[in-house]
């Protein structure tokens, strides 16, 4: 994580300037770096075995990932290597109890792709084994190490020994369980710190001595469960998410120190990156204009969804991070992001029901009071244009009108003969509930993005957990801004088509402003499904 | 591809063992072969320390870094690092390596103010990092400072061949050859006689070094060396078996070189060794994945019809363009060529080709200068540089491949026609993809 924080103005660098001016690996770009921490207990022996491959070897390896030969690297292709990862990698290390290599069982696996430099990623591998020696450890048993992968390739190597109730000869009691580099994350800064090269190491060991904590590769989730990797980041959302993140959360993260400038900056990045992320195809933009142009809604409207949007995308994204930290291994976050998924297009079916269904009466409805209206109009009768309004809409005073008597008198605003100016198309934002457009601002914001999940948990993991959360709220509030933006757009454009002089006559346009709110109830409904389906065939 | 091995052979800095005034611990200099009195060394070779493999050097580095986290102003310690990750850099080609040990020289300057000999190191990083001009000007304020550090007097040498200067260049390295005569002067002077298209000279100069360096009993990397040059003079002259041979040699003396594998990959694929050069290349990929070896893999892979098995080798080579600055600073000619020979990025080719050239008006410089040139149909001014690279009279199958296919182009047969046919009759002096495309362009020409 080190060597993504060296400054969060490279960040912007690289936005500003193309992928070609980032750093590359601490150990140089080709390097192949191994780390393995081995656990003696008395009866069981655990390794944690992490291997970080630099911005060249994962090139090359990622073009062996691609079996389908189509130029990406899928999600699935992703899972069918990390399913073997592990198993390929334990052919190449020796674990001896008495001169008695032991067979590995991988316990658990995990394969990400951090970025790294000039747009290339690098490879993290993590191996979780455990080997059971044929004896239980006995006074003076020995115990030996070796990693013979990529033995002809440089990099860093670090092997960690432990004893776990057991005591090891010539083992320090407190060794830090991920080692100098942190379990390849934190490589020395100083250039002339020495690579570190361990290729095999040995001990004797003794029965007795303290229990080590309880270990739980943060990196690395079990092979039977489905989807990509796991990791303390949140890199198996990767995958699962369209469009993915951007590479430099990383940075933002791991921004050095906070002073205001870079906070300020980092905020900045984290509301365009929301920004970025709003502008992407997905993200509910057809559903929100089609409804609000459905609905007539006003620009207060439209503020208001992306308002809704920044906040239950917040709240989401909290909420998802807690699961992911806490309840993990009962809600993999892989298998509770197409459930989401569904509720969120479950939800847009529903909404985009209740405003057909809203549509549909108004238009009975409307038939209906035509009459009624006409003869009003006949006995010159003050009358009230209750059309489908759910608000009042009262004609008594003309200054209560100064919004539509400003306007040109188009085809759609007319008085008849000496009557006051109104109109007869709905009201802006009639028909349109604040609960219903919550419900719609909660769905566009129900799935979080991987890109703000990731921000939060690995702010959350390098401690900076306040951080995180202002840098989610930015990152909402980028989105909002996108969202509502283009709402508001969308109710500018759709008044001024509505203000403009008509040919037509007052009856036809009329029903023609009811067939296309019902149309865009409609098209709310299709794409509802559409994207219901969508989710339903991650999670079947 | 022989421009890229002439830049792999010869860019490298030349050296002077640096003779550290205290002894590095005695076990250390045992495990990293340190020859404290040792004078210059080969270009491209390894700088003094003949350490026969990485985790000797590791070894080695242990003290010297605990005695510079323990005192920054100790500039024995620092500058013996610059050559233990110098010597590093040599054997495992990260050019990593070789920025840590320009800060450890920039560290030694700024302790001992005035330090001659990190300066020295440091000028032949810059050479090796290819900063040619950087190195030529601290190479020669060292000089005149101290007109005996003749390791300054070579580096000022190197660089003006890179630059171009062949006549300062040939000046240089005759007085060495006056003052400090052996195998490393007789390397340079056989890589200036091939320069200057003396052929008979250069091979035979570079068979004299490897002698001289046995009978002064160089070792390992250090000997190793002097028979990677002799092949690669074997394989620009048209004699592959030889090459083969040569680079056998080294092999067995410098085992698991990159260097060394990519040469003999090369020598196996002009004698048609088609699966023994793959399988060689790819043993050298292991160990340093490098630019112009990953270009030539590819290119036997397109020519046995394995297209996308070469496609992911090219896909490589730009990967590394684009990773870092020192990578395109170092890779700036190969990626030119390399863009070029596979119809890649051509505007970027003549675009890095033009830059080089600002800075290295070298033999090479002009011709891949012309060779970017015609790739994007300028013609003319393509014929103008490779009549400038013509000019060195250098005797190389690239130059006369380059320079028939601009012929060509301008439609002047016979011309074409007599370039072509020289390239051809060196036998392996051209890489195997451009070989083919000369007998085609020679099978077609009217």
């Amino acid at each position: 994580m080190r060597r993504l924080g060296r400054a969060l103005l490279l960040a912007l660098a690289l936005l500003a300037i193309g992928p070609a001016a980032a750093f590359a690996h601490p150990l140089g770009n080709f390097t192949i770096n191994h780390f393995a921490a081995i656990r003696v207990g008395v009866d069981r022996i655990a390794l944690d075995v992490v291997l970080d491959e630099a911005e060249i070897p994962t090139f090359q390896e990622r073009q062996r990932l691609d079996t389908n030969n189509d130029g990406t690297v899928s999600p699935d292709e992703v899972e069918a290597a990390r399913q073997t990862a592990c198993q390929n990698l334990a052919t190449s290390l020796w674990l001896t109890v008495d001169g008695q290599r032991l067979a590995l069982t991988v316990d658990e696996a995990g394969l990400s792709f951090p970025p790294g430099a000039g747009g290339l990623v690098t490879m993290r591998t993590v191996c979780e084994y455990s080997a059971v020696p044929a004896a239980p450890i006995s006074t003076g048993t020995s115990i030996a190490y070796q990693d013979q992968s990529f033995a002809e390739r440089i990099g860093w190597r670090e092997i960690v020994l432990l004893g776990d109730g057991v005591t090891l000869a010539g083992v320090p009691a407190q060794a830090d369980p991920a080692g100098v580099s942190k379990r390849l994350t934190l490589y020395p800064t100083n250039l002339l710190t020495q690579p570190l090269d361990m290729q095999s190491a040995s001990t004797t060991a003794t029965p007795g001595g303290p229990l080590l904590a309880a270990w739980s590769a943060p990196d690395a989730a079990s092979l039977t469960a489905s989807g990509a990797s796991a990791s303390a980041v949140g890199r198996s959302l990767l995958q699962a998410v369209p469009g993915g993140v951007a590479p430099e959360l990383g940075q933002i993260i791991d921004a050095g120190g906070l002073d205001p400038g870079v906070l300020l900056l980092s905020l900045l990045l984290a509301a365009g990156l929301g920004a970025a992320h709003a502008l992407t195809p997905g993200h509910g933009k057809t559903i929100m204009a089609a409804y609000l142009v459905g609905t007539r809604g006003t620009a207060r409207h439209a503020l208001g969804l992306g308002l809704t949007v920044t906040v239950s995308h917040t709240v989401g994204v909290m909420a998802l991070a807690g699961v992911t930290l806490l309840a993990a291994n009962l809600l993999p976050p892989d298998r509770l992001y197409p459930v989401l998924g569904v509720a969120s297009g479950g939800l847009v079916v529903v909404i985009g029901g209740s405003l057909l269904w809203s549509r549909a009466k108004v238009v009975l409805r409307g038939r209906r009071a035509a009459r009624a209206h006409e003869l009003a109009h006949l006995s010159g009768a003050d009358h009230e244009h209750a059309h489908e309004h759910e608000h009042e809409h009262e004609h008594e005073n003309a200054q209560g009108h100064g919004e539509h008597d400003a306007l040109p008198m188009g085809g759609l605003e007319h008085s008849h003969g000496g009557g006051r100016p109104h109109r007869h198309l709905p009201e802006p934002g009639t028909g349109l509930s604040w609960k219903s457009l919550f419900a719609l601002g909660l769905s566009g914001g129900l799935v979080p993005s991987a890109s703000a999940l990731i921000l939060l948990l690995g702010s959350i993991s390098a401690g900076r957990i306040g951080y995180g959360i202002v840098l989610v709220v930015a990152f909402g509030i980028g989105m909002a801004v996108v969202l509502g933006g283009v709402g508001l757009a969308l109710v500018r454009a759709s008044r001024l088509v509505e203000r403009l002089p008509s040919r037509w006559s007052l009856g036809r346009i009329s029903g023609m402003a009811g067939a296309v709110q019902i149309a865009t109830a409609g098209l709310v409904i299709v794409l509802g499904l559409v994207l219901t389906s969508q989710a339903l065939t991650t999670v079947l | 591809m022989a421009a890229a091995l002439i830049i792999a052979a010869g860019s490298y800095g030349a050296s002077i063992a640096f003779a550290p005034r205290v002894a590095p611990a005695p076990e250390a200099a045992a495990q990293a072969g340190v020859a404290p009195q040792q004078p210059l060394t080969a270009p491209g070779g390894p700088s003094g320390i003949s350490a026969a493999s990485v985790a000797a050097i590791d070894h080695a580095l242990t003290p010297w870094t605990d005695n510079l986290a323990r005192n920054p102003k100790d500039f024995l310690s620092a500058e013996y690092l610059g050559l233990l990750y110098e010597a590093r850099g040599r054997l495992t080609g990260n050019l990593d390596d070789y920025l840590r040990a320009k800060t450890a020289t920039e560290q030694a300057m700024a302790a001992l103010t005035g330090d001659l000999d990190a300066g020295v190191i440091h000028a032949r990083l810059l050479q090796t990092l290819h900063d040619f001009s950087g190195a030529l000007a601290e190479a020669k304020s060292i000089f005149q400072q101290d007109p005996t550090a003749m390791q300054a007097l070579a580096t000022e040498g190197d660089a003006e061949l890179e630059l171009g200067d062949v006549r300062d260049a040939t000046a240089a390295f005759d007085s060495l050859e006056q003052q400090a005569p052996g195998a490393p002067v007789t390397a340079r002077l056989s890589r200036l006689a091939f320069i200057n298209g003396d052929t008979a000279t250069a091979i035979a100069l570079s068979k004299q070094a490897w002698d001289e360096a046995t009978a002064a009993g160089d070792t390992g990397a250090t000997l190793g060396w002097y028979a990677y040059l002799a092949g690669t003079v074997a394989l620009q002259t048209g004699s592959p078996a030889d090459a083969a041979t040569w680079f056998g040699k080294a092999d067995t003396v410098w085992p698991d070189s990159f260097l060394v594998l990519g040469g003999l990959a090369r020598a196996q694929a002009a004698l048609g060794q088609t699966d023994a050069a793959i399988a060689t290349y790819q043993r050298a990929i292991a160990i340093a994945p490098q630019p112009d070896t990953l270009t030539l893999l590819g290119d036997l892979y397109a020519l046995g019809g394995q297209q996308q098995l070469a496609d992911q080798q090219y896909a490589t080579v730009a990967a590394i363009g684009q990773i870092a600055a020192v990578d395109q600073q170092v890779y700036n000619r190969q990626l030119a060529l390399f863009d070029v020979n596979h119809d890649r990025d051509l505007p970027q080719a003549l675009e890095m080709a033009t830059a080089e050239l600002a800075v290295r008006k070298d033999v090479y410089g002009y011709d891949a200068y012309a060779w970017a040139l015609l790739a994007n149909g300028r013609l003319t001014e393509a014929e103008t540089a490779i009549q400038q690279a013509l000019a060195f009279g250098t005797k190389d199958a690239l130059l006369d491949y380059h320079a028939g296919m601009i012929a060509a182009a301008l439609g002047d047969s016979s011309q074409a026609r007599s370039f072509l046919e020289d390239s051809l009759a060196i036998s392996g002096g051209l890489d195997p993809l451009a070989a083919s495309k000369a007998t085609a362009e020679l099978a077609d020409l009217p």
